[in-house]
């Protein structure tokens, strides 16, 4: 087995696979399934025979997999990702590295096809995907949702938009968690990434806010706050 | 009773109990912008069908409820990011703005104001300079202020006259630059965002009644079909003039649409006969119910 590490959240039964290190494409399947097996070993045992030949995102037996995924995993009272998602996890990052070229393609299909769980599944996954920049124009279209779910899959616990968005896409994702309350303490990365722009952009809301005689959101506060250190 | 047109409702989303209320408190007639279901759409073909059913079944929802029902066609800002849509759907929308009842290009402008938005933004100004028609600009809840700039920069640039603009959503933040501009300026009052009625007796106090319009935007979210007219009576108890309330609830509204060629304002003069036994497509409103012919809806709301 290769060695799992799971950096803060070490030693925990689920940890967080995002903070997984960097491992070969082949391997990431097995890495997510062995997690998987901590908590239900029947159906990791079940997974592991369906990613034998894993199936072409988008295709109706990836989707079929992808939804069975998600029945077969009870849910777990545990923290981090449900045993679901880590299956889901597994799936794709078999799948999309199957596909190899033809996978930003073919798992924008498969996201169009998913419903939330599953859209929530894909977005989180990213990092785990081989190359994972290719999915840039997916997940920064994921962040138009009107599904909070979905929004917060990408915006918040997810090193993916700090790392590959381009600012005005991850400036735009900043500002709509401040309008649909998802917090910034979950954007990861956000110090990092606070730049003069973010910060007019920030300003000003603050100025709308106040002249339509609403309350300022406390996040953006914090976020002028950030930019001020920078 | 006051005639009120709301500029700006996406009775698609709405019931015909709305429909009612809204005959019943006084709006005649109202305006559907094209915009976005709430989750994209995946297909050009589906754009095809929310054109036609904005020029057919619900302009004959609305007319029996003695409601004329114009619209504006565009593809929205949301959905000009995928660019698999895009060019089909803009072909479409070339075609549909020859239909009757079709008085702008619209709702259109920035919500990401990503570089795909500029280009379907600026695609669809030419598009509404080719056919004549003026264009009604959504803009953006995030950064609100930069985007309403940088619109009015790109309206500018593209030669776009203002006086067949109207910019929508607007608030203490972005008025001052719109009437400058020389443009239309629209207000959404909503249930908690955007604009509300006190503020809005506000802006009519500060900028009078001159290419000031208000609407409810009424859609899917939570929203208010009766804004309009409870942004009247708000005004009305400010003791704002029966004059300037009419010129923003009524008269703007007609002559910004009337630009288009396609809506008569001596024809709104005239209330609309309800005859509920007509049918669109074999299809009707009613459930079982007897229709109304000029129903007695129709009389108290022009009593």
């Amino acid at each position: 087995m290769v060695v799992v590490a799971c950096g803060a959240t070490a030693g925990e039964e689920h940890c967080n696979p995002t903070a997984l290190p960097t491992a070969e494409p082949q391997a990431v399947p097995g890495i997510l399934n062995d997690l998987v097996g901590r908590h239900d070993p029947e159906a990791a045992a079940w997974l592991d025979d369906a990613l034998a030949t894993p199936p072409l995102p988008g295709t109706p037996e990836f989707m079929r997999l992808l939804a069975v995924a998600g029945r077969k995993l009870s849910a777990s009272a545990q923290q981090g990702w449900p045993p679901s998602r880590i299956a889901r996890a597994a799936i794709l990052a078999a799948s999309v590295h199957a596909a190899g070229v033809e996978a930003p393609a073919r798992l924008a299909t498969a996201f169009r096809r998913s419903d939330t769980a599953e859209r929530v599944a894909i977005l989180q996954s990213m990092m785990l995907l081989p190359d994972p920049a290719r999915f840039v124009d997916l997940a920064a279209d994921a962040c138009r949702s009107s599904v909070q779910p979905v929004f917060e899959a990408i915006a918040c616990d997810n090193r993916f938009p700090a790392t590959h968005f381009a600012e005005p896409v991850f400036n735009q994702m900043v500002l709509k968690a401040v309008f649909t309350g998802a917090p910034l303490a979950r954007v990861a990365g956000l110090p990092q990434r606070a730049t003069a722009g973010l910060r007019r952009m920030a300003a000003d809301f603050r100025d709308e806010r106040r002249s339509s005689g609403w309350p300022v959101p406390p996040d953006l506060d914090f976020l002028l706050d950030l930019g001020k250190s920078t | 009773m006051t005639k009120m047109f709301d500029p700006h409702i996406h009775m698609t989303s709405r019931t015909t109990d709305d429909y009612a209320a809204m005959r019943r408190a006084g709006i005649v007639a109202v305006t559907e912008p094209a915009f976005w279901l709430g989750q994209p759409r995946t297909h050009v073909g589906s754009f095809e069908d929310y054109f036609l059913s904005l020029i057919g079944w619900e302009r004959f929802r609305a007319s029996q409820f003695g409601i004329r029902h114009f619209c504006t066609l565009g593809l929205n800002p949301k959905e000009a990011n995928n660019p698999d849509i895009v060019d089909g759907v803009l072909e479409l929308v070339d075609l549909y703005l020859e239909k009757e009842g079709v008085v702008a290009v619209g709702e259109i402008g920035y919500d990401d104001m990503s570089p795909a938005e500029d280009d379907i933004l600026a695609r669809q100004v030419e598009m509404a300079k080719r056919h004549d028609l003026p264009v009604m600009i959504h803009t953006p809840h995030r950064d609100k202020k930069a985007g309403t700039r940088r619109t009015l920069d790109l309206l500018r640039e593209a030669g776009m006259p203002p006086h067949l603009t109207l910019i929508d959503h607007n608030n203490e933040q972005t008025l001052e630059m719109v009437l400058e501009s020389g443009c239309w300026a629209g207000h959404t009052i909503y249930p908690g965002s955007k604009m509300d009625e006190p503020r809005m007796v506000g802006l009519v106090q500060s900028f009078g009644p001159e290419r000031i319009m208000v609407n409810s935007s009424a859609d899917w979210g939570i929203s208010d079909p009766l804004k309009v007219p409870k942004t009247v009576q708000a005004m009305r108890d400010a003791g704002i003039a029966e004059e300037a309330i009419e010129t923003i609830v009524w008269r703007n509204p007609i002559a910004f649409y009337a630009q288009s060629g396609r809506l008569d304002p001596a024809e709104l003069e005239i209330p609309l006969p309800v005859d509920q036994r007509l049918l669109f497509e074999g299809n009707t409103v009613l459930r079982g119910q007897a229709p109304a012919v000029d129903s007695p809806l129709t009389a108290e709301a022009d009593g």
